[in-house]
């Protein structure tokens, strides 16, 4: 592994509170260790688990190259195969827009894979309040606006666009978050598991139903998948309301966790 | 109706019934530190942030029901 080359100190607002500083250190075998600061070990003589978690890893915590990303792993695979077929279902629904959208970030991710397409890091300094105040701007557009019309949609277009700008390229080199960063070590894949298994059944569920809803007379009584529950949950504008700020909660969560990786 | 929606609403709670427990047994970690983890791969960073714009989109704006016995 190569040393990391040297960056400038940058904030992030989404990186954990109370983060001391610490830095990379390479052994003459090149393999990178991380050298800590006083207060780090003093953090970490508080955190138990993580700081046993550390000592059996070790370089886990090494920072991520370019080729990382492109890393075709069981997660790349499987999460690959889930874009395929949430986007079947949305052909099979004749949801074009869906469908293209899908159909198209799939295939950018494809070639990307191949290392076909150029990307940089990036440096990312105070971008939190920026998102929030986004989210919450989003959010009143989302609550006056109609369900299905033409401003709610520009909004979640605008979200989508952001979001996934923001989520594509890596961020740089980060001491701080290469010294933080979660191991993959097997309670990660305990957790990974429940929720895939949790995921899994609910859309095993909801596949059977809109199938089985879709080839009967009044199958969508019959056989309700989730969308058939919420939508007419979803025209009380106080429901409407609260799924606006769960959905744009979790996605200000999604890139928190993007800034944390 | 009533059967979809317990369906989905026991996923829900056996998940955090699992994950509660788990963490607490130290067999587990925390949704966030596994989130943070699999969010190093730029897949499934892109692959999550697409499908959270598809359930906004899919309920807040497209197509969110379809017409029974037309598949």
């Amino acid at each position: 592994m190569t040393s990391p080359a040297p960056t400038p100190r940058r904030s992030h607002l989404f990186r954990r509170s109370g983060g001391a500083p610490a830095r990379l250190a390479h052994d003459e075998s090149g393999a990178a260790g991380l050298a800590h600061d006083e207060p780090r070990a003093a953090r970490l003589a508080h955190d138990e688990p993580r700081a046993a978690r550390l000592a059996r890893t070790g370089p886990a915590h090494a920072p991520r190259s370019d080729d990382d990303a492109r890393t075709l792993t069981f997660g790349t695979v499987a999460w690959l195969v889930v874009l395929a077929a949430v986007t079947g279902v949305q052909l099979s629904r004749r949801a074009w827009p869906d469908a293209l959208t899908l159909l198209a970030v799939l295939g950018v991710l494809v070639v990307d894979l191949t290392g076909s397409l150029r990307h940089g890091t990036v440096t990312v300094s105070h971008t939190g309040p920026a998102i929030i105040g986004a989210a919450v701007l989003v959010g009143l557009v989302l609550f006056v606006a109609p369900r299905h019309g033409t401003v709610a949609g520009l909004a979640v277009v605008a979200s989508g666009a952001a979001a996934l700008a923001y989520a594509w390229p890596d961020r740089a080199d980060d001491d701080h978050v290469a010294a933080d960063r979660p191991v993959w070590d097997r309670p990660t894949s305990r957790t990974a598991l429940a929720w895939s298994a949790a995921w899994i059944a609910a859309c095993l569920w909801e596949l059977a139903m809109f199938v089985l809803g879709s080839h009967e007379t009044d199958g969508r009584n019959l056989y309700p998948a989730a969308s058939d529950l919420l939508d007419p949950v979803l025209d009380n504008p106080l429901a409407k309301a609260l799924f606006v700020v769960v959905w744009l909660a979790a996605g200000v969560g999604l890139l928190a966790r993007t800034d944390r990786r | 109706m009533i059967r979809s929606t317990v369906v989905f609403l026991m996923c829900g709670v056996a998940l955090f019934v699992v994950l509660r427990s788990g963490v607490r047994r130290g067999a587990m970690v925390t949704s966030a530190r596994m989130f943070e983890r699999a969010m190093a791969n730029r897949t499934i960073r892109i692959a999550m942030v697409l499908v959270w714009w598809w359930l906004g989109w899919h309920f807040l704006v497209g197509q969110t029901v379809d017409p029974g016995g037309g598949l």
